[in-house]
């Protein structure tokens, strides 16, 4: 007997797969059926959806990329301490001194390739017309889940704590100043007063609650850090998923309607 | 097995269909694919694969958890000079920073000095000096210990670890942090 099958005879084994190899088609529609971590996948998709042209497979390997995100991302906040004193030093040892610390590298070059791939994605759904309906919601969403995918990566990109990630948060959030009405440069935010005080100062505007303070320091890392490692990712976490059932929903993998 | 004959065929190439450059790469990889799925060796294959590259994957997270900076600090380490130190007196200056006591003490009439770790040794809480009951009292579970360090009360069962300590000729009390003594090691004279 060969260990393969002297393993599928274990008992741990036939605690976990309760049900034998499937053999035939029916108990392979049965197994994606039941299983909880293939029903997301559908029991029989149409022939011209596993053609790689048709896709690019550019969804599934941006979540692919979401994915290495998470593990990578959750390694290095073993390292990782979100302090002015301590976060560029600690970024700099992770890619002089600690044994794989490429899983840094890997989580930046993963990130410049999620950018790229869920753009690709995007006008490859676009060029095939798939926003249009019953898709137009599924559309709403993966817009959404690219908003995030930047929001990701501007919150990330400050985590380095260099010269270059300082000031491109800085640039960055300084164009949040110029929101109209709530942001302290923004059209129509002087009209904004109460009894001849202007309510939204560099102290009191829009970029101030986003960064925690008037400026890029300590408090402001500490938001970013709080945003890119918990905030944003659960809102990813969700919205993929909504976007993964109202593919099933929708008719199915990016085929004509 | 291929005759002579049928391999003579294959070298006449007018009898070759000719294969597009484009689907040429996609047709050796069908091709691959379908000889491994035909063998039946394939969920072997299979499993042996994906067990292998998630053990490599998973082992590289461990290593990469695994700390490479070793934060201990080795050598001798310079503390005060003796006659800081007054006769029969507990120091806690260093408790923070190198977490032990230094304890002057006089015994049978001989001028000791010795360094007590402030580590309870029961499960590691630093201890207290209490001046009034003159014993080292542990915050946590109430294990007390006399000013040499021995064991007073539980539920600590052994008395305080010690430090290897040494006195310089100019008079420098020196201790070395990683070496630890128990018992009555570790205390030095001075006369």
């Amino acid at each position: 007997m060969s260990w393969l099958a002297r393993l599928r005879q274990n008992r741990v084994y036939r605690s976990i797969f309760r049900v034998p190899i499937p053999k035939d088609r029916r108990q392979r529609v049965l197994v994606i059926l039941m299983t909880f971590i293939l029903h997301i996948h559908p029991t029989t998709i149409p022939r011209y959806a596993v053609r790689l042209r048709h896709t690019w497979c550019m969804g599934g390997l941006a979540f692919f990329l979401f994915l290495v995100e998470v593990v990578t991302g959750v390694l290095l906040m073993f390292y990782y301490r979100p302090v002015p004193g301590t976060a560029y030093q600690d970024m700099w040892e992770l890619r002089t001194s600690v044994t794989f610390g490429i899983f840094r590298e890997v989580h930046r070059w993963a990130a410049h390739a999620m950018i790229i791939v869920v753009i690709l994605h995007m006008l490859r759904v676009f060029f095939t017309g798939s926003y249009r309906p019953p898709r137009e919601f599924n559309w709403m969403i993966g817009v959404s889940l690219l908003v995030l995918t930047l929001l990701l990566s501007f919150t990330g990109y400050l985590l380095p704590w260099d010269q270059l990630s300082l000031w491109a948060a800085t640039v960055g959030t300084n164009m949040v100043a110029a929101t109209p009405l709530i942001g302290c440069e923004g059209p129509g935010s002087q009209w904004l007063t109460w009894n001849g005080v202007p309510l939204i100062t560099r102290e009191s505007d829009l970029r101030y609650f986003l960064l925690g303070s008037s400026q890029i320091d300590g408090v402001a890392l500490n938001r970013f850090y709080v945003w890119h490692c918990i905030g944003l990712p659960i809102f990813m976490a969700f919205l993929c998923g909504l976007h993964f059932w109202r593919v099933r929903k929708d008719g199915r993998i990016s085929g004509s309607l | 097995m291929a005759t002579n004959s049928e391999l003579k065929q294959h070298d006449d190439l007018s009898q070759v269909t000719a294969l597009p450059r484009r689907s040429f790469f996609g047709r050796t990889v069908r091709q691959l694919i379908g000889m491994i799925a035909a063998s039946r060796s394939l969920a072997k294959v299979v499993t042996f694969g994906l067990v292998t590259i998630s053990g490599l994957i998973i082992g590289s997270w461990i290593r990469f958890l695994w700390p490479n900076r070793k934060h201990a600090v080795g050598g001798w380490h310079r503390l005060a000079h003796i006659h800081e130190l007054p006769p029969d007196s507990v120091d806690g200056r260093w408790v923070m920073s190198q977490g032990v006591w230094i304890v002057r003490r006089t015994d049978q009439g001989r001028d000791r000095i010795l360094v007590l770790r402030a580590a309870c040794t029961h499960l590691g809480c630093t201890t207290q000096w209490d001046p009034s009951l003159r014993q080292f009292v542990c915050p946590c579970h109430g294990s007390a210990f006399s000013l040499d360090g021995s064991r007073l009360r539980g539920p600590a069962t052994r008395a305080l670890d010690r430090c290897a300590v040494r006195l310089t000729s100019e008079g420098f009390v020196e201790i070395a942090p990683n070496r630890l003594l128990q018992g009555k090691q570790g205390e030095i004279e001075y006369l």
